[in-house]
């Protein structure tokens, strides 16, 4: 994203690790934002049964469609204000 | 009592103001409002009472429905299972747009689906002829997993099939079971039934004549076009142009010189386009045609299901008429949708009588049930729905049902069995 504009200098191996290390991060607060949100709307806390039934299951795979499909809007709309600025600005 | 010996108060004595029983219990001096006020209380009153109680009724009526169909929900399914997945085919009818569709989907089918824990697919349709489109696409490519058609190689087929591989690499199975599709509507069901014929009995892959649409002769330039939608039918006599010329010729065009001037191009850019390729077969082609060897035995069960829809001023009252009867359109609409859901028993599609007016008394003929479906639906079409169509329209809805044998006699009708029918009567 940064190398739009111009010849920038190539990242050096610690910015490198440091883009690693924040995308790792990154999908695995996700992950886990993910698996808490669903949980807590799909699954009633009354445990009867250990396996998933078939409401649930289904109520699943709509909330995690849902989610990313907010996800994916969301950081567009970020991408595109932040191109706004950087346009606006530069 | 205590309104009439009221009214005639003013002629007796005050002693006799108020009914003496009411006087005992207590009970102050009633009276009635005035005589407009009772008008005004009384129609207002009946109306709103009449939509109050049938709301009430139609939830009462979905909910019989969802309880029947509930237990499914509960039953486990495992991760390696996907849920079970119903087809749902929904068009917007005609003269009107896709949202008058979706509601109806909305408040009556998509609850009971919910209440029975369903994974579903809508094949929606704006225009006439997407879900013609829609459907015919989905059975090509069916036949194109089960590997009929051009062979691709392995990287194209990762591409074109990537979900499938990936859950096949997954271990996530379908579920074991019969899938359906439920069709709403009789202008839905006609496009189903077209799709189908031609996705197991059409050619896998888009002929290659096909491709070259938009070349024009340069001598016919009246709108003469390689390989459009069928107008042939004989239903269709207003559209008399040159159209007609090229009605068996889809699957056979003649080759057309492919130089084109400018002017030429510029003509046909203004014109519209067909939403879609042609069909890659035609109805008048079906009996020649060879069935797909990978054809299921059963075409998955269907279901039709009512959609009422009226449009214009003077229905007016009919229209009133059924927004205070929405009440049994959920019954019926259940029924048909909790038969899908439970998918306890399905029956082939059988003969049956033609309702016709055209024919003789007592002359009945019997044809396949499936030209039949939800044929009293045609008549609330709106009128434009019978004008002669232009070219790049499809005119599916008006023209006959054409089915061919070997297809009809594996379709199959979801139903509800007579146990089923029992529990519900006891829920409700």
């Amino acid at each position: 994203m940064s190398f739009l504009f111009g010849q920038r200098p190539q990242p050096t191996s610690a910015e490198k690790i440091a883009a690693a290390e924040a995308e790792i991060e990154m999908v695995s607060n996700m992950f886990n934002q993910l698996v808490d949100t669903c949980a807590r709307k799909c699954i009633p806390p009354q445990y009867r049964e250990s396996d998933l039934n078939k409401g649930e299951s289904v109520c699943l795979d709509r909330c995690v469609a849902k989610f990313f499909d907010v996800n994916v809007k969301v950081s567009e709309k970020m991408q595109t204000e932040a191109a706004q600025r950087q346009g606006g600005a530069g | 009592a205590g309104a009439a010996s009221a009214a005639t108060a003013p002629n007796k004595k005050p002693a006799m103001d108020q009914n003496p029983a009411f006087k005992a219990m207590g009970l102050p001096r009633l009276r009635l409002p005035s005589r407009n006020w009772l008008i005004f209380l009384s129609i207002t009153g009946s109306i709103a009472g009449a939509i109050t109680y049938d709301r009430w009724q139609t939830r009462r009526v979905k909910q019989k429905w969802c309880d029947l169909v509930s237990h499914l929900a509960e039953e486990p399914l495992s991760s390696h299972h996907m849920p079970r997945r119903l087809t749902i085919y929904l068009a917007a009818p005609p003269a009107d747009g896709l949202r008058s569709a979706r509601e109806h989907f909305t408040n009556y089918i998509k609850p009971i689906l919910v209440a029975g824990g369903m994974d579903w697919d809508v094949v929606e349709g704006r225009r006439e002829g997407d879900v013609r489109f829609k459907t015919a696409e989905r059975v090509r490519r069916k036949r194109k997993r089960g590997g009929e058609g051009e062979v691709l190689s392995e990287e194209e087929r990762e591409k074109a099939f990537v979900v499938d591989m990936l859950r096949e690499k997954a271990g996530t199975t379908e579920y074991p079971g019969v899938a359906g599709d439920l069709v709403i509507g009789r202008h839905a069901w006609k496009e189903y039934l077209r799709g189908l014929h031609e996705g197991w009995l059409g050619p896998p892959d888009a002929p290659p004549k096909l491709e070259e649409t938009g070349v024009v002769d340069e001598l016919d330039s009246a709108a003469h076009r390689p390989g459009q939608a069928s107008l042939g039918d004989a239903a269709v006599k207003g559209a008399v142009n040159v159209i007609e010329a090229n009605t068996p010729g889809s699957a056979q065009s003649e080759d057309h010189p492919s130089d084109v001037s400018d002017a030429q191009k510029e003509e046909e850019e203004e014109k519209p386009k067909p939403r879609h390729p042609p069909p890659y077969i035609l109805p008048s082609a079906y009996a020649s045609a060879q069935l797909s060897p990978s054809t299921p035995e059963t075409i998955g069960p269907s279901a039709p299901i009512r959609f009422p829809h009226i449009l214009g001023i003077r229905n007016t009252p009919i229209r009133v008429y059924r927004f205070l009867n929405r009440r049994y359109l959920a019954d019926a609409v259940g029924r048909d949708v909790a038969a899908a859901v439970l998918a306890s028993s399905y029956r082939p599609y059988t003969h049956v009588a033609q309702k016709d007016e055209d024919s003789a008394p007592g002359v009945e003929r019997t044809v396949p049930e499936q030209t039949q479906v939800l044929a009293h639906e045609e008549k609330e079409w709106w009128k434009t729905v019978r004008e002669p169509r232009k070219e790049h329209e499809e005119s599916v809805w008006i023209e006959e049902v054409v089915l061919d044998e070997r297809l009809a006699a594996r379709m199959r009708k979801f139903e509800l069995s007579g146990e089923d029918e029992v529990r519900a009567r006891r829920i409700a």
